[in-house]
């Protein structure tokens, strides 16, 4: 029973986390219909900067963590504007081939700066040790990172489907022409809506950090889990999203208890599988033009 | 006129032909030794490590050795392609024309090279690498470091001492983890314990809570574990502690948290304990003339580790093989055959080149992470098993 | 839509000077370079193995980021094969070169059906998986160590492989030739244009009676063919496999290199493999991170300025500027 518990529990925050990253992913790709390799190292600069302010400059936990999503929302509009608005109407493959080169020099300068090892975040001491959930005992840390990724989720679905804002970001989403033909000012609406994605990816890569430590190659390693629940959710879905990240961490969690061995096999197996079902996602949404 | 520029020329001639034929007035050519290792990429460490044991050796020893300069040539592999290492090691036999290659962090490079080591009859010096079979691949082939199944048979031996009778073991899914998992199981069997688990972790692994929940169920009281060291021992040490298990198990390592990696974990490491054959802090005269070297030249913080003293050992091997050739052109196979035997002290303590496998003969060190009062961890010396004989594996 | 050289499909299979060119200088560095010829011969590994991709991403437009497969799988075959005593190596390369082409006719017609990031994530998990299945059976593959022991009988019983790498040079410049008479072949002819053709507009190809599937899976069959000979080259001019072969890295090192080398023509495989190969080499006796760095940069510029790779952007500078150019 505990161990059920475990998995499900443990799944269940490193589901969350991996969500909050991939939601970011999520909103930019199926806005701009861009892929967007680079998407971790967004995440990886936050980790980083969060770390920064926090060994380098003092700062404490609480304002160290905004700071760094602030900055990162900031670094992403600049990014848009000079690069990524270069590929809004390039080739699937040029977006990928670009994006991975952009990894490339976003993963060469955070070696140059911080150097080829792990950088590890210390953690303040109200988020250290455990807490007794009555089934068992749980990682505090792990709690809290649960709940915020639960309150911000909640807060963009809450945004995307019952506000007019959400409603003209799904109309651009679903036929961009007729969108801008309406009025709507929609460079801007890409330029923030990628800020965003990008303060997301800071903010799920921060809370990620104690869990999946920072390191140089952080943004290439963690690329594949992204993209899984990207590929599995289909483009814009956030209800999709939560569902299917919550899966992934599920079954990753599972299937290294269980069967160790095997490692990655089973997430792998499952996103090849759903693929080849299901091409365009797992709940299927009508699309327009 | 003529008889005196006769007479020139025939004691130019006759002076000539004594410098062709007496070796002992021609210059010595430098010889040079190559060492390949991943001075860049995740293995760096160890990479800087085998240069800080070079250059130490050297500035301490001198850089000639039989009548002839000694030059090194480092050659990077970056710890990633054991066909990359191999052509390095080529490339310095054919190209850059050594007489002797070092370093290897990796035993799938070793393995790899075997067939250059063979063909250009060159002695090689294997620092890192662990697999217990790579030293029948090539008759040239001497080890620096040890063979990984020694050390968790020391392990095994070690908790039974201690009274622990429920095992796990809990390695890194490649294979030098395999071959430990192996002999702690036999070994620890064989003593008369009980083994209630093992598991492989793979090695990308970065979330090791899961394996520490596996672990826990298993309720052992002894747990050998073999984690490449840097970002996966730090995370799989802070899973460990997460559960609790740091003080309930007596947990029994290899490298996973030398001196030089102790800053990257926090304080649930104190009281690890593993299970390597050098120790840092030894005082013998050797390893403190190498660690003063190291405090100057190389950093404060930089302590003897394995990879430096395997190199620093390597070094000495190369200039006893030069030195016992002196004035001859260098000729691999006459310097292995000097090797069987040959004891020396080194900064690990004594060390004799066993005569059937070629492995090292030296002491094993058992050390505990202590932290000091001004906050600095360090492993301290625990336990030291004398002259270990290497075991052979089937 | 992927910028391709548009000069005439039915005299490509004639040769160019500059591939002429190539041919000789690569001939010459043998005799100029005889103590890089290691280094040599995997750059000319790495040739082979990118003309395959630039078959398959360049004239079929397949995004497959798992082609190491069938390098892995020519690799390994090769091993097999000598340490079960068949040291005859033009034979082992065969073998290896129609074992791959086999993986490719088998699981062809399922992933073909998927295009742009379906297919990238499915070949991507693919990749993945045969790593970590390789990895497991360390039986067959011998797992990190890799198989060792492997050697090769003189080629043609008579050139014998020394230290150096001086006959597996010329060896395999001897395959490359072959192999770049063939495929520059099969992309001149009437199936090479009918690729192109579904790389372009498959539904167009449909509606005139041509079927897209068995086409791509051709072409896929062809390309891992020609992936696995450069898989079995490399393990004899290595006389050592070991698991880089399968590995993910190697699917989007042989991507990098065709994108710098410039997609479709067939030149890209002939400029980014050695372009990359060697600044990767030269480049190491400094900081690799800087290496990354460089190859982020190039990536991103070669891409963005659009003019199909390095060799692209040189000729459109050297070409005089149209008015009114994009």
């Amino acid at each position: 029973m505990s161990t059920v518990a475990f998995i499900l529990l443990y799944g269940l925050s490193y589901g969350l986390v991996l969500c909050l990253i991939a939601l970011g992913l999520v909103i930019t790709m199926g806005l701009m219909h861009v892929i967007n390799l680079g998407h971790g190292a967004f995440a990886a600069i936050g980790g980083y900067l969060a770390i920064s302010l926090m060994q380098a400059q003092g700062l404490p936990y609480a304002v160290a963590v905004p700071a760094a999503v602030l900055a990162v929302a900031a670094f992403g509009v600049l990014a848009e504007r000079l690069l990524y608005v270069r590929l809004y109407k390039r080739s699937h493959l040029d977006q990928v081939l670009v994006t991975i080169g952009f990894n490339f020099v976003v993963i060469a300068i955070i070696t140059i700066l911080f150097g080829p090892n792990i950088v590890r975040m210390e953690l303040p001491m109200y988020l250290r040790g455990n807490v007794d959930l009555g089934i068992r005992e749980f990682e505090l840390y792990r709690v809290v990172a649960s709940g915020i990724c639960i309150a911000i989720i909640g807060g963009l679905w809450w945004v995307f489907e019952r506000t007019s804002t959400g409603a003209r970001l799904r109309a651009a989403v679903d036929n961009r022409g007729m969108a801008q033909a309406m009025g709507m000012n929609v460079p801007l609406l890409f330029s923030a809506t990628f800020a965003l994605g990008c303060g997301l990816a800071a903010l799920g890569g921060i809370l990620a950090a104690p869990m999946l430590p920072m390191e140089p190659m952080w943004p290439m390693k963690y690329l594949v889990l992204m993209l899984i629940i990207v590929a599995l959710a289909g483009h814009g879905q956030v209800t999709a999203s939560v569902a299917v990240a919550i899966i992934v961490g599920v079954v990753e969690t599972a299937g290294r208890y269980l069967f160790p061995q095997f490692g990655a096999f089973f997430i792998y197996l499952l996103l090849i599988g759903l693929m080849v079902w299901r091409p365009h996602g797992l709940l299927v949404r009508r699309q327009t033009a | 006129m003529k008889r005196i520029l006769s007479r020139i020329i025939a004691s130019m001639a006759f002076g000539s032909t004594l410098v062709v034929f007496s070796p002992a007035l021609q210059a010595q050519d430098a010889v040079k030794i190559g060492f390949v290792g991943p001075y860049t990429g995740p293995f760096a460490v160890a990479g800087q490590s085998f240069r800080h044991g070079v250059e130490a050796y050297m500035a301490i020893h001198g850089n000639q050795a039989g009548g002839r300069k000694v030059e090194v040539v480092y050659r990077d592999s970056a710890g990633a392609d054991p066909t990359l290492a191999k052509r390095l090691a080529e490339e310095l036999v054919v190209k850059d024309k050594v007489s002797m290659l070092g370093g290897f962090y990796l035993s799938p490079e070793v393995a790899a090279s075997a067939p250059v080591a063979n063909a250009a009859k060159t002695p090689l010096f294997i620092v890192n690498a662990a697999t217990p079979s790579l030293l029948k691949m090539s008759p040239y082939f001497v080890r620096m470091g040890q063979p990984i199944n020694l050390p968790a048979e020391l392990a095994a031996t070690y908790a039974r001492e201690q009274g622990k009778s429920r095992g796990f073991v809990a390695v890194g899914d490649y294979g030098p983890g395999h071959i430990v998992e192996h002999a702690f199981m036999s070994k620890f069997t064989a003593e008369g314990g009980q083994m209630v688990g093992n598991v492989r972790i793979p090695l990308n692994t970065a979330d090791f809570a899961p394996f520490a929940e596996r672990i826990a169920n298993a309720n052992p009281d002894v747990l050998q574990i073999f984690i490449p060291p840097g970002a996966a021992s730090v995370a799989f040490s802070k899973a460990l502690a997460a559960r609790g298990l740091t003080q309930k198990v007596l947990i029994i390592g290899q490298g996973e948290a030398e001196d030089s990696d102790l800053p990257l974990f926090d304080d649930s490491i104190v009281g690890f304990k593993s299970i390597i054959y050098i120790d840092a802090t030894a005082k013998n005269p050797e390893n403190v003339g190498f660690a003063d070297w190291l405090k100057k030249n190389a950093g404060p913080d930089v302590r003897p580790n394995s990879f430096s003293i395997g190199a620093y050992d390597a070094m000495h091997l190369a200039y006893k093989m030069l030195n016992d050739q002196a004035g001859r052109p260098f000729s691999g196979e006459v310097a292995m055959k000097s090797l069987p035997n040959y004891t020396w002290k080194s900064p690990r303590g004594s060390i004799t080149i066993d005569p059937v496998t070629r492995e090292p003969i030296q002491n094993f060190y058992l050390r505990e992470v202590v932290k000091a009062a001004d906050g600095i961890k360090s492993n301290r010396v625990v336990k030291t098993w004398e002259q270990v004989k290497p075991t052979p594996l089937k | 839509m992927i910028t391709l050289p548009r000069d005439s499909i039915l005299s490509r299979h004639q040769w160019r000077v500059g591939e002429l060119l190539w041919l000789a200088a690569a001939l010459a560095s043998y005799f100029v370079f005889p103590q890089y010829l290691a280094l040599g011969t995997t750059v000319l590994i790495m040739v082979v193995l990118v003309m395959s991709f630039d078959l398959l991403l360049g004239f079929a437009g397949v995004l497959s980021l798992g082609h190491a497969v069938f390098f892995g799988l020519g690799a390994y075959m090769a091993g097999w094969l000598s340490l079960a005593g068949w040291t005859e190596p033009v034979s082992a390369v065969i073998v290896a070169g129609i074992a791959a082409a086999a993986l490719a006719a088998v699981i062809g017609p399922f992933l073909l059906r998927l295009t742009g990031l379906p297919l990238m994530m499915v070949t991507l998990a693919l990749g993945v998986l045969v790593f970590e299945a390789a990895h497991k059976a360390t039986t067959l593959t011998g797992g990190d160590d890799g198989l060792a022991g492997i050697q090769f009988a003189a080629i043609l019983g008579v050139f014998e492989w020394g230290l150096g790498g001086a006959t597996a040079y010329l060896y395999v410049l001897a395959w490359l030739c072959g192999i770049f008479v063939l495929v520059k072949r099969v992309v001149a002819s009437p199936f090479g244009v009918m690729l192109q053709g579904v790389r372009e507009n498959p539904a167009r190809m449909r509606l005139i009676g041509n079927p897209v599937l068995p086409h791509l899976t051709l072409a896929y069959v062809i390309s891992g063919a020609v992936a696995g000979v450069a898989g079995a080259l490399f393990t004899q001019a290595n006389a050592f496999v070991g698991l880089g072969v399968v590995a993910v890295d190697t699917s989007i090192d042989v991507l990098v290199m065709l994108v710098l080398g410039g997609i479709g023509g067939l030149h890209g495989a002939l400029i980014g493999a050695p372009v990359y190969m060697l600044l990767k080499h030269f480049s190491s006796q400094w900081n690799p991170f800087y290496w990354m760095l460089i190859i982020g940069v190039l990536l991103m510029a070669v891409v963005l300025m659009g003019r199909g790779g390095l060799l692209g952007t040189l000729a459109s500078w050297t070409r005089r500027p149209r008015k009114g150019q994009a």
